[in-house]
Parts: structure tokens; sequence; C-alpha cells
């Protein structure tokens, strides 16, 4: 052992340093990309920043949005200005998104804000509102009534700034193994149900709980769930609804927008040159417009295609509609009583909405038309 | 297996922790209980409960986390090696030191530090689940975990302190046991 001139303390030694290297190495390699660190921003900033997202990119309009907008922002950029997206759970789990950009562990994120429902009880009425608005009603209060504002002030203490990015029509109302012929059929039914429409079901005494996408086609083939709603009937179709479930029902009275968000940490957003963030706010409202007309094309040949998958779309019928809107609006009302911000919020909307009515009931032809 | 001498602090350690472990041990009954609760409650009655299957995770999460340091007490952890097994003890004494000192307890105090603002930032929002009949309380869960990683580094500091004796011989006076 004497001989030996790798003592235990020379070893104990190089052990020491080769350790201390490391944590300062890493240390300095984690400073030079702290948020605010940056000299003043001008326009030949690189912005490189680490994006996770709460749907997969292989989901059409839902998922593959993030992408078009990359591509926009690559494109009129010539990569000055690109985002590396990270598929859900690849970095964390989908629902701690907002949470990571909060901190800073990221530099923004493309999400779901109904998802942070548990901590901002606001979110799901700027994300998806049972009974809500259309998709353009809901672009109209967002950019031209107090939508932006409100949404921007509901995130500030939250140290993140969520810019609309995304925006698609109607979900469906849910894939049910067994049919609903009244609203007592859903008693007792385990569903995952999103948001506010998922309170609405709990109310009506079914027990709801929200899993990510990736694990819904799992539960509801093992019976683990009874019915799901996830996303429209192309996106569901991917995940397989359609196997397992073969009520399909509609319209999507739950979910009448779903708006998506990129979701920027404040201090990287306001560390941006004045350029910059006008052309990432543009290129998120070209993709908003650019999402709904891609989730607008593609389900009615997936519908089409429905027969021949033995799969029956049924809509609900006025009667039941009307009782969801009443246990709707109940639980809307509670919200707004246990939540100043979510009354505020949703006190806009329905001003917005309400001078809307005239316009939408008289100008557009009915449905069946 | 390494056989290491024990030392006053490390005895001390080891049985409160031992103690902690055996009385969260029956975290697992009650687990098992609510399990069959929720099966025979939906199967059976048809009525499934969010709050029950939430409550599981709750009680595993709290049962894992405090279960950690009684498994280091025990080393009865997962070791994954197959070259360790065949060296002699001091080597394998040096590696329990190292591995102790520039690993585990680095990795402790970083889940640490980042746990108090998780904690925190649920506790200022009131975090509920999202789950509509979920749980309330979410911070209360959250708090479970540097709960457990306090426990942690104790019992690793009593492993490092019969670490040291048994490679520095005596370090505080002992009595012969």
């Amino acid at each position: 052992m004497r001989k030996n001139p790798w003592t235990n303390q020379s070893a104990a030694f190089a052990i020491l340093i080769a350790f201390l290297v490391g944590v300062l190495g890493a240390a300095s390699l984690r400073d030079s990309d702290k948020p605010g660190n940056e000299a003043v921003a001008t326009q030949s900033t690189r912005v490189n920043w680490r994006v996770p997202v709460a749907f997969g990119t292989n989901l059409p309009a839902l998922g593959d949005n993030i992408l078009y907008v990359r591509g926009a922002l690559q494109q009129s950029t010539e990569d000055r200005v690109s985002l590396q997206v990270f598929e859900p759970g690849m970095l964390m789990p989908a629902f701690s998104i907002t949470e990571s950009v909060r901190d800073g562990k990221v530099e923004a994120g493309y999400t779901w804000l109904g998802y942070d429902q548990g901590r901002i009880s606001a979110t799901p009425l700027i994300s998806a509102v049972p009974f809500g608005m259309e998709p353009w009603e809901f672009a109209a209060w967002y950019y031209e009534d107090e939508g932006k504002q409100l949404t921007t002030d509901l995130y500030a203490s939250h140290n993140i700034q969520p810019i609309l990015c995304g925006l698609i029509g109607p979900e469906t109302a849910g894939w049910f193994r067994s049919e609903i012929k009244s609203l007592d059929d859903i008693k007792g039914l385990k569903i995952r149900f999103a948001g506010l429409g998922g309170k609405v079901l709990q109310k009506l005494g079914a027990s709801v709980t929200l899993i990510p996408g990736g694990e819904i086609f799992q539960a509801l083939e093992k019976g683990a769930i009874d019915a799901t709603e996830y996303s429209m009937p192309a996106v569901d179709q991917m995940l397989g609804f359609d196997r397992v479930a073969k009520f399909n029902y509609f319209p999507g009275w739950h979910q009448t927008f779903t708006a998506a968000h990129l979701v920027v940490n404040t201090a990287i957003w306001q560390s941006l040159s004045d350029a910059d963030r006008s052309l990432i706010e543009t290129t998120c409202t070209a993709g908003v417009l650019r999402n709904l007309a891609r989730g607008e094309a593609l389900q009615g040949a997936v519908m089409q295609g429905f027969p021949d998958k033995g799969v029956t779309p049924v809509k609900f019928p006025k009667e039941i509609l009307r009782e969801l809107q009443l246990v709707t609006n109940e639980v809307l009302q509670e919200e707004a009583e246990k939540d100043s911000d979510f009354a505020k919020i949703w006190t806009s909307q329905k001003r917005f909405q309400g001078n809307y009515q005239h316009w939408k009931r008289n100008a557009y032809l009915d449905r069946d038309f | 297996m390494l056989d290491l001498p024990h030392t006053r602090f490390s005895r001390w350690v080891d049985l409160r922790l031992t103690q902690i472990g055996e009385i969260t041990s029956w975290l697992w009954l009650l687990l098992l209980a609510v399990i069959v609760l929720n099966v025979v409650m939906r199967y059976a009655f048809g009525e499934g409960r969010i709050e029950f299957e939430e409550l599981q995770w709750h009680i595993y999460a709290t049962g894992f986390l405090i279960g950690l340091s009684f498994a280091n007490v025990q080393d009865a952890h997962v070791r994954v090696d197959v070259v360790r097994a065949r060296l002699p003890a001091t080597v394998q004494a040096w590696i329990e030191w190292y591995g102790i000192l520039l690993l585990l307890l680095p990795f402790v105090v970083l889940v640490l530090i980042y746990s108090l603002p998780f904690i925190e930032y649920s506790f200022v929002t009131s975090e509920v689940s999202e789950a509509p009949g979920g749980l309330p309380y979410r911070w209360l869960i959250k708090a479970v975990l540097p709960i457990g990683f306090l426990l942690l580094p104790l019992s690793a500091l009593a492993r490092l302190s019969r670490v040291a004796k048994f490679l520095f011989g005596s370090l505080p006076a002992e009595k012969t046991s």
C-alpha cells in the first residue's frame, strides 16, 4: 500500500478538486443564460428558448400549431429567433409548464392555461368556457375588448407573460362507453373532463378526474374511466378513443372555444427588444388564425368516416343542453363568489357577450342552412 | 456485506429513524384499506371517488419519502453495481465515503433548495387538485418532500460517521459495547 503513489490522501485531494471544478463549471455555465443577465437586447440578439408543450406536436391543430409558430419565427428571422419545442413529459409533466416558466427553469411554454385551475381558478375563463363564446367572438373579446389586458393582469403576479397563440373551435362533448339518455345517466360515471365543464359534471354526480392526454386511452380501455373528452375528432381519433368508446357526443357545450397561450417568463420577455416582442406577438396572432383554419378544415373528413368505425355521433337534445346550461351558470356563479379575478373576468365576458348578441342573433344564418 | 462499526451518533440516529420508519410503515396498511374501499365503492356501488384516488398517491408519496431514510439505515436500498461487491472492504468503504459526500449529500441539498419555492408557490396560491372532486391543501403533500429529505441526510451522516470510524479508526470516544 505504501509504495502506491496513489495514496488515499492524494486520491481524496484529486476527487475533491474534480468535484469542485465540476460544480463551479456547472454554475458558471448556468449563470450565462440566466434571465435578465444579458446586456440591452438589440435586434441582432439571438433568442433561443426551450418551449415545453402540453400537447404532443403530432396532434393536428391542437398540438402542431406551435410548429407553425416556430417555423414562421425562424423563417422571418433567418433562425435568429428559435424555439426548441419539447414534447409533453420530456422536460416536465404537462401540468407543470407554467410553474417552470415562472421559476425560470425554461424561458417559455405552450399550454392550455385551464390546467392551472388548481392554483389560479380564473384560468378556465381565458382558455375554454362552457356555453361560452364562439372562437371569433373570443378573439374579438381578446383583441378588441378587455381580454388581453385581463389575461396579462391575471398572470402578472405569477411572473408570466401570456400571449394568445392558438385557438380552435369547440371540442366534442366526450366519448362515452354507454349511452347517455338523460343527465341521470351521468351519475356515478368516472369521467376525464377538463376545466369548468368538469365541475359541471361533478355537480351532476359524476366523479371527474383530469389526466394528461397521453394517458387517456389506456385509462378508457382498461375501464379506469367510463368517458372522456379531450379535443376535436381528428385529435381524438389519433388517440384511439373511437376504438374503445362508441358514443361520441356533440355539441361541444363545455368548450365552445379552446385557446392556447405562449407563456413567457416576464424577465425574459422584458429583456427582448421591442422589435422581437412585436415579432413574437404578431406571429402568435397569425398562429391564432392558422390554428382556427386548420382545426375547422380537418374534422369533416374524420366524422365522415365514423360509420365505418362503428362510432355513433350523437347530439344532445336541447332539453339536456338547457339543463347543462343551468348547472353551468350555478358553477360559474359559485366560482365567481370564491375568487375576485374570476368574477372580474366573467363580468367582462358577460358584458361583451351581451353586447355581441345583438349582432350574432341577427347577422348569422341558423346552423342548418 | 460491508460490516461497519457503530458510533454513538449513528446508534442514536439509526434507532430514531428505525422507529420513525416503523411507525410510518402503518401507512401501507392504511393505503391498502383506502384502495379496497375505493374498488368496492366503484365496482359494487357504482360510485367512483376522486378523493380516495388522490388520497392513495398522497399516502404512497408520504410512505415512500419517509421510507427513504429507513431504507438507508437498513442498507436496504438498491445498489446498482456488480463490481463493488467483489472489491475489498476498504475500497468499498471509500466508495461509500465519496458516494455520500459528493453525490448523496449535494443531491439532498439541491432537492431541499428547490423544494421550498415549490411548496411556497403552492401555499400562496392555495393550490388544490386540478380535478374538480380532488383534495385541497396541495402544499401539505408537497411539504412532505423536505421532511423526507431532512431525514435522509441524517441517515447519511450516521452512515458517514460509521464509515469514518471504519476508515480512520475511532473518531469520537466510544464505549465498548
